[in-house]
């Protein structure tokens, strides 16, 4: 799992109480231990000051590899529904990079029926992540990421669930 | 080269041939020459040389001239336009990327504004012979349908699978 997070480090990050965090929180998938959780599943709920000390805190793979299954795309489409608009902007050209990627590859024709469910997963690496939630200036080509990340993530998934 | 030590060449080439026509026993070594290097080209490379062309390697001259042996001359035969063409060519068809990549560098250069452009251009590709498709492998199978296969393989031996068959970069 690519970003991840505690309860304690998200309560450090937000500056309140352990409780409050499983509070707010409620309803999130957590890990088995119920102490941790996806950054790309908190970040819809917290509050746009508190984004920069949430990745800050956050644990950080870098795996290329962003797991999927039905629960994972629910979440990226929470995120997805959630995006401010300077956001989506820059979410939307790192989408178009990924596609010109694709396009430039031999063979990228066969991610084409898996195109949208590939943009969505997009969200849930790391670098896309930071670079969409913070606008930090992304540390990647996406146009060399795309066909990678593509051959690593691409999968038929179950239908998204309705959101 | 200039345009100078060009016609210098040329000059030089035409003495010879000239100086070879004067002479019966120029003549008759010049013949045998000839025929050597002939077989040689066309045993190696495949290519008919002309007596003009095999006037231009200067070892076949000094050979020629001063009737001693005649000299490793290779890397001139090699440094002919046809032979050199031929060499390209064959490397190309054996599958040499980097060679292919020389070849499309000089064709990218070409203009193709007009139809007659674009004619020259492919003439030329097809000289070389990059006109067609790189070499592929004989599976049959096209890219997409290589990259369908790796599709199918769990997440972590696709990059392994698509380096090896040079897909999905």
């Amino acid at each position: 799992m690519p970003l991840t997070i505690t309860r304690d480090q998200i309560a450090a990050a937000m500056g309140c109480n352990a409780d409050t965090v499983t509070r707010r929180l409620r309803g999130i998938p957590r890990s088995r231990d119920g102490s941790t959780y996806l950054l790309a599943a908190v970040v819809p709920r917290a509050k746009p000051n508190h984004l920069a000390a949430l990745f800050a805190a956050a644990t950080d793979d870098s795996a290329l590899y962003v797991g999927g299954g039905a629960v994972a795309m629910a979440l990226a489409s929470l995120l997805d529904a959630s995006l401010s608009p300077e956001a989506r902007h820059r979410y939307q050209r790192v989408r178009a990079a990924m596609v010109a990627g694709l396009t430039a590859a031999r063979g990228g024709g066969a991610y084409l029926p898996f195109i949208e469910t590939l943009q969505l997963k997009l969200l849930l690496h790391s670098a896309v992540l930071r670079h969409v939630m913070l606008g930090t200036p992304p540390q990647v080509d996406w146009m060399s990421f795309g066909p990678a990340f593509a051959l690593i993530n691409c999968r038929a998934e179950p239908e998204q669930m309705a959101a | 080269m200039t345009a100078k030590t060009e016609s210098k060449h040329m000059n030089e080439a035409e003495k010879f041939i000239s100086m070879v026509a004067d002479s019966e026993a120029l003549r008759g070594r010049w013949e045998t020459t000839v025929k050597e290097v002939t077989t040689a080209a066309k045993d190696l490379y495949g290519v008919d040389l002309s007596p003009t062309e095999i006037s231009d390697i200067f070892a076949v001259r000094v050979a020629v001239l001063s009737g001693q042996r005649l000299d490793d001359y290779a890397a001139e035969l090699t440094a002919l336009p046809r032979v050199s063409a031929a060499v390209r060519k064959a490397a190309i068809l054996a599958g040499d990327v980097t060679v292919r990549a020389e070849c499309q560098a000089e064709l990218d250069l070409m203009p193709t504004g007009t139809a007659s452009q674009a004619r020259a251009k492919l003439n030329r590709a097809r000289e070389l012979g990059v006109a067609t498709p790189p070499p592929s492998d004989n599976s049959g199978l096209n890219d997409v349908q290589k990259l369908q296969i790796l599709l199918s393989l769990p997440a972590g031996q696709r990059m392994h699978y698509a380096r090896q068959w040079g897909v999905g970069v």
